[in-house]
């Protein structure tokens, strides 16, 4: 009689997964949906980045287009404006990562300063509204604000601080930082509760010990806080940098216009440009992958060098 | 226990909600059938097919066809939903016909596109453009239709006259119909504009050229130079991010008053000359730029889109302006008839059309006689002769009176069901006329547009063309007719007589990917640079930014676009004869 060869080692694990998984059902049914809805709207149609080595028409499977190979890709960074694209794209995520990044960070600890509880939650509560606020109301507030004949310009006109008014929104030197300051607006209450959930975290022991050994409340932030909230800091640093180059694309639909396209158009912008609404989708999608590509790289690079300097990593 | 029936609760939401949102947002609407009333058939006794009174040969059968509207952004009013249920009534009834309509109302072609890729388009697509066509042909998803024109579309072959061999290709096939084909040769469709009352209370000064324009302009500013309500006003401004409205989408068109046709400067043996690098160019952007030194000039005038700049106007802060003639009725007067107690007649623009001195004609309305937008049949057509025998009854005047104007006979409005509205009617022998009460409401710009939304016009036009018909009075548009009538009218055309010319040998249609991202990049390059050089501060700061913008043109690839305009321009002026 033969024995088939049986490894007990592999049984055994299956059969630790299954209990695993049985004790845990309840919680794979919860899960069950979204891992389906995950696999059929963002796993299966990655085969759809094929698409850009193809010269693709809807209606015709992707197989059958021309075989194009890195064609698009060569096009696009042979591209005359793929410069200034990128210049944009750059900058502008550049200005995200600076001034977006650390600003939540300052406001959280400030806000954590507050000691009246009530006027901490009305101000915590007024700086995450406009996360509410679609763009395009947002752009029509942005519009109100710094037109020619907006609040801003009307203020400074009747404060003698200018004789005329100025072109924040027609010129594209202002652009960037109208930009900024527009999405930081937008966006700097809602970053913020993450990182008031970290620091909320911190252990009150720790505070006590600071008070005791002389830490004033600057000492605090600097010795005790900041410390703590460290790997939030970091996770959310190595998820930024993976989109530096994801620089906004609604907003400059909204907030731009023809004079200041050489200063907002980025990345994202000309893939919808070329590859939507003029239905070159090749090339859009030769655009976005080589974004995904960059960004992955980064993700993976400042993970292994958060992991070597700060011992702290995101996977 | 409890989280046990959490869990489920959850995955039932989780499940439910994503059955919820995988729901299409785009709608294949069943047209309204009455039961109570059967179609028009044959009988076994007669089997002559019956002829309606629109002259329309009802089939036996019922003809069933399902349309993709790739118009885009579709939405129709509480009075439009009506009108497409009396039009489905009649065409079921008297023609024995069902038009299935699909539409988005997201963007036309993103939506045809995911229906070519599903496999989902129907056997017919309209409203669609050029572009889309050709793509269409590519795929092999159209079908040839000459020889089913011949069969049983000579009123289509007709309407299109001298035009027809345009819209051949080049082994003579015809993979399309356009819609829209034709031109009413003396209704122009861009001018300047002044404020009639303010312009007689200056004295109604001369205006021959451009400079005369501008001097009117700012005298009616000086009179008037704040609006009722006590806001600064400005001499002029512009919309459409900057100005595409005014200048068309390779900029320029407005160059028409310096002589340059729709951006292009013709030299007399057909070669052609992209308006940057034109006198007549660059003196159209100096004139704007004198109202920019002068401070007159709306600050976000390329930054306004149409409503903000509609705002602005129809709180009377703007005095000139520059564009389609409709603008001025639609943010002009048609707002103040209705909100200003002390409105008058005489409170509206006017048209005028004038001419620089060194140009030889002024070009400011090009005529486009390819129509807006195209009609295909699809290879999932069974019936390519039937569907055609449909599309050819929109070629007669019954079937575009039928199509474009509305359904026939007086129907209640939307709103008061007592009250009636009619625009036309036809009698059993086919005698039509256009409604009395109608023709004086629109010759005195008073008809109520929204109200008419019950009629049903405008959904099924698979053809239409837009030339005089039989008689040299009606047309498909109620508001072009009769201007002898309208003393608005009759300034708008007399003014601006002289301005209008034919653009449809310059357009071109056939265009790859490559010269698509061409004429990309230099409408990009012209958006961006021509503002700046209108908002130079002097004289050596606009010649500098002029230099700069040719330079910035002549870098996106003009030379290249150049060369491909001027050969389809030679080629289609000697199909044209």
């Amino acid at each position: 009689m033969l024995l088939h060869h049986v490894d007990w080692r592999r049984a055994g694990k299956f059969k630790r997964i299954w209990k695993s998984f049985y004790t845990q059902r309840q919680l794979w049914l919860l899960c069950f949906p979204i891992i389906v809805w995950i696999l059929l709207f963002a796993y299966y149609p990655m085969y759809g980045v094929l698409m850009a080595f193809f010269n693709y028409t809807p209606g015709r499977e992707i197989f059958q287009s021309q075989f194009v190979g890195l064609a698009h890709f060569k096009r696009f960074i042979s591209n005359p404006v793929f410069m200034q694209l990128l210049r944009n794209t750059l900058a502008m995520s550049s200005l995200g990562l600076t001034i977006g990044f650390s600003a939540p960070i300052i406001f959280s600890l400030m806000l954590t300063e507050i000691g009246h509880v009530r006027i901490k939650k009305l101000v915590q509560t007024i700086s995450y509204l406009p996360h509410f606020i679609s763009w395009v109301v947002a752009g029509s507030i942005v519009f109100l604000l710094l037109s020619s004949d907006g609040v801003i310009n009307s203020l400074l006109i009747n404060l003698d601080l200018t004789e005329q008014s100025i072109p924040f929104l027609t010129r594209g030197q202002y652009y960037w930082a109208v930009y900024t300051l527009a999405n930081l607006w937008k966006s700097l209450g809602w970053s913020t509760i993450i990182y008031l959930s970290a620091i909320a975290g911190v252990d009150e022991e720790l505070y006590q010990a600071g008070a005791i050994d002389g830490l004033g409340r600057l000492g605090m932030v600097r010795y005790i806080t900041i410390p703590s909230i460290l790997p939030t800091i970091v996770l959310l640093w190595i998820l930024g940098i993976g989109g530096i180059l994801n620089a906004g694309f609604e907003q400059h639909l909204i907030l731009g216009n023809p004079m200041t396209q050489n200063y907002w158009d980025v990345l994202d912008t000309y893939s919808y440009r070329y590859g939507i609404q003029l239905g070159y989708y090749s090339m859009g999608t030769a655009v976005s992958l080589m974004k995904s590509i960059i960004g992955f790289s980064l993700v993976y690079m400042t993970n292994r060098i958060s992991r070597r300097l700060l011992d702290l990593a995101l996977f | 226990m409890h989280v046990r029936l959490l869990s489920v609760l959850l995955v039932f939401g989780l499940i439910l909600a994503f059955s919820v949102g995988c729901q299409s947002e785009t709608t294949t609407t069943k047209p309204v059938v009455t039961t109570t009333t059967k179609p028009i058939t044959t009988t076994t006794a007669d089997p002559r097919l019956t002829i309606n009174r629109f002259g329309w040969t009802v089939p036996a059968e019922t003809l069933t066809i399902t349309g993709y509207n790739s118009s885009g952004n579709f939405n129709m009013s509480e009075e439009q939903k009506q009108g497409r249920a009396n039009m489905d009534k009649i065409l079921l009834e008297e023609f024995n016909v069902i038009f299935n309509m699909i539409t988005t109302d997201g963007n036309g072609t993103e939506y045809l596109n995911l229906l070519l890729a599903s496999g989902e388009y129907p056997e017919v697509i309209y409203n669609t453009s050029y572009e889309n066509v050709l793509r269409l042909i590519d795929l092999g998803k159209t079908k040839e239709l000459s020889a089913a024109l011949e069969a049983y579309g000579q009123d289509i072959k007709k309407a299109i006259g001298d035009l027809y061999p345009l819209f051949l290709d080049a082994e003579k096939k015809l993979w399309y119909i356009p819609i829209g084909v034709g031109a009413l040769m003396e209704l122009p469709d861009w001018s300047a504009h002044v404020r009639w009352d303010e312009y007689k209370e200056i004295g109604s000064p001369k205006i021959a050229t451009p400079d005369d324009y501008y001097n009117v302009i700012h005298q009616i500013l000086e009179r008037f130079p704040k609006t009722p309500a006590g806001e600064s006003r400005y001499a002029l401004s512009l919309f459409n991010r900057p100005a595409d409205n005014v200048t068309g989408p390779m900029g320029g068109s407005l160059a028409g008053y310096w002589g340059i046709k729709s951006g292009w400067k013709v030299a007399s043996d057909n070669s052609l000359t992209y308006w940057p690098f034109t006198e007549g160019g660059k003196a159209m952007t100096k004139w704007f730029n004198r109202f920019w030194t002068a401070g007159t000039m709306d600050p976000d005038a390329f930054a306004n889109n149409f409503d903000e700049w509609k705002a602005k106007f129809s709180n009377e802060r703007i005095v000139g302006a520059i564009g389609g003639w409709w603008i001025t009725y639609s943010a002009g007067h048609e707002v103040w008839r209705l909100v200003d107690p002390n409105f008058h007649e005489d409170k509206r623009f006017v048209q005028v059309g004038f001419k620089a001195p060194e140009a030889e004609a002024s070009y400011v309305t090009g005529k486009n006689k390819y129509g807006g937008s195209n009609t295909v049949i699809t290879d999932k057509a069974q019936d390519v002769g039937r569907v055609i025998s449909f599309i050819n009854f929109q070629a007669t005047e019954p079937g575009l009176a039928l199509f474009n104007w509305g359904v026939p006979g007086k129907l209640p409005t939307y709103k008061d069901p007592n009250t009636k509205i009619r625009i036309w009617d036809i009698d059993e022998s086919g005698a039509w006329a256009f409604d009395e009460t109608s023709k004086e409401q629109l010759v005195s710009e008073t008809f109520d547009h929204p109200a008419s939304g019950v009629l049903g016009f405008g959904n099924y036009v698979l053809f239409s063309h837009v030339n005089r018909w039989a008689d040299g009075v009606h047309c498909v548009w109620g508001n072009q007719m009769w201007y002898e009538l309208n003393p608005w009218k009759t300034l708008l055309i007399q003014n601006m007589n002289g301005t209008i010319y034919d653009y449809t040998p310059m357009v071109l249609r056939q265009k790859s990917e490559s010269v698509v991202l061409l004429e990309t990049a230099i409408i990009d390059t012209w958006r961006q640079n021509w503002p700046l050089a209108v908002q130079a501060k002097n004289d050596a700061e606009f010649e500098q930014l002029w230099t700069a913008f040719q330079n910035a043109i002549k870098a996106a690839g003009i030379d290249e676009y150049t060369r491909i305009v001027e050969e389809n321009y030679k080629t289609n002026i000697t199909e044209l004869g």
